[in-house]
């Protein structure tokens, strides 16, 4: 008994047991698939059953929709070109971009009712602990845990999860928590004054360091003002598709080199975006 | 004494056992079947704890335990202070419950796993994961209608003589 309970502080307060998680995730992954087996053999019965006029429909539709990407891909490359030009101007470190990578999702039950996925990338694949992980929506969540083939993710919905954002229409920070229903992040700690609507788009603001900027999060569902309360009650939706994503990216950010700054260059660029954010608690 | 070690169950059917009930235990189950989805690790160790109790008791749980903190990810030792607890006790009234009506014997396997349930809600209170969803509660339900089926798998196809 004494065991568990020293086990359980160990693991919960320290990252001593990383290497023994590695180790029992490579052990349970033959059970895993063991347990893959009915789900995967009802998608084969599916992917049999779809007629060919239903094949030729999606092809149209993933054409199209490749079409449009790619057209805006070009818009992107020259925006991201007068972007660097801009921010070399105002001396600000350029911001990196990321390389993804693709990851499915294991179809198992972890614990039952938290927020969590289980993905099929894991340490052989350079997968690290607090890793953002998005899908093609927005952001879904972080690494929790890893194992050489598997890694445990837990949602921005599971309880305790934080993702520092900001409103995309006025650059105000704010933070989204989950709270453990997969339809609904809570975003405490706002003024009664904030400027902040239903609609709003919250974008991660790249505090922290964890996720990387830019990346849509939630739009604003309800702003309750309630006298008596010091601060703005403010329910926000999940952009990502958390229940229905197949597949997931794993993002490692800033990963693609960049021209290297001055360090007070970065400082300069800290202060202008600190100043339009007077009254945010800390992260 | 008539049950000596001879009446043993081969060990390999015990630890089999729990591994099948693992893979049960993560068993992808829609959002609303979840609900229902018992802890088949505590049913078919309270089984063991029942009808074997010279053998398998809060030792064999705390392992049954790390093995399901190892399948769910979870915080490591958090199944196993559940698991040790529920078997432990189950060790303690099996000789009692062995006589017992078979529904008798379901409400007991309830208030067990609601016990172990209730831990490891508690720990998660501590770790500041808190999940006190209502469906959770559901397990210890779904559990208790489990049993009979538990206790028609792992009965010995061909019992020994002094063997129930």
């Amino acid at each position: 008994m004494l065991v568990s309970v020293i086990l359980i502080n160990i693991d919960a307060h320290t990252n001593t047991l990383s290497p023994v998680r590695a180790l029992s995730g490579l052990l349970i992954t033959p059970l895993q698939q063991l347990v893959l087996i009915p789900s995967q053999f009802a998608q084969w019965v599916a992917g049999r059953a779809i007629s060919t006029p239903e094949l030729r429909d999606q092809l149209t539709q993933v054409k199209n929709a490749n079409l449009q990407l790619r057209v805006r891909q070009q818009q992107i490359s020259s925006l991201q070109a007068e972007n660097q030009r801009l921010r070399q101007l105002l001396s600000a470190s350029p911001r990196g971009l990321n390389r993804v990578m693709l990851a499915e999702l294991v179809d198992v039950s972890l614990e039952p009712y938290s927020q969590s996925l289980l993905v099929n990338k894991g340490l052989s694949q350079e997968v690290f602990l607090g890793q953002p992980v998005l899908d093609a929506q927005g952001v879904m969540g972080q690494v929790v845990q890893t194992s050489y083939y598997r890694s445990a993710v837990a949602l921005i919905t599971d309880p305790g999860q934080t993702v520092p954002v900001m409103i995309e229409r006025n650059g105000f920070r704010a933070f989204s928590v989950g709270i453990g229903q997969s339809d609904q992040l809570d975003v405490p700690y706002l003024n009664r004054n904030t400027d902040i609507r239903k609609g709003d788009l919250l974008i991660t603001s790249g505090m922290g360091g964890r996720f990387p900027y830019g990346y849509p999060v939630a739009t604003i569902r309800t702003v309750t003002v309630d006298v008596n309360e010091p601060f703005l009650r403010v329910i926000a939706e999940p952009i990502a598709k958390l229940n229905y994503s197949r597949e997931v990216l794993l993002a490692w950010p800033g990963d693609i080199p960049e021209p290297i700054d001055t360090p007070d260059a970065i400082v300069v660029s800290e202060k202008q975006t600190s100043g339009d954010t007077p009254n945010v608690a800390g992260q | 004494m008539l049950l000596g070690s001879s009446n043993y169950r081969p060990l390999w059917i015990v630890v089999g056992s729990f591994l099948i009930a693992g893979c049960l235990n993560i068993l992808p189950m829609g959002i609303m079947a979840g609900y229902f989805q018992p802890d088949w690790v505590a049913l078919v160790l309270i089984y063991w704890c029942f009808w074997e109790p010279e053998r398998i008791g809060a030792g064999a749980g705390w392992c049954a335990g790390i093995f399901l903190d190892m399948l769910d990810y979870g915080t490591f030792g958090k199944h196993a202070l559940a698991k040790l607890v529920c078997g432990f006790l189950a060790n303690r009234i099996s000789l009692r419950l062995r006589s017992y009506p078979v529904w008798q014997q379901s409400a007991a396997v309830g208030v067990l796993i609601a016990i172990d349930t209730l831990i490891v809600a508690t720990v998660q209170l501590f770790l500041d994961e808190p999940n006190l969803s209502i469906g959770r509660w559901c397990t210890p339900l779904a559990s208790m209608v489990m049993w009979p089926v538990v206790l028609i798998m792992l009965k010995p196809a061909f019992p020994r003589h002094g063997f129930r």
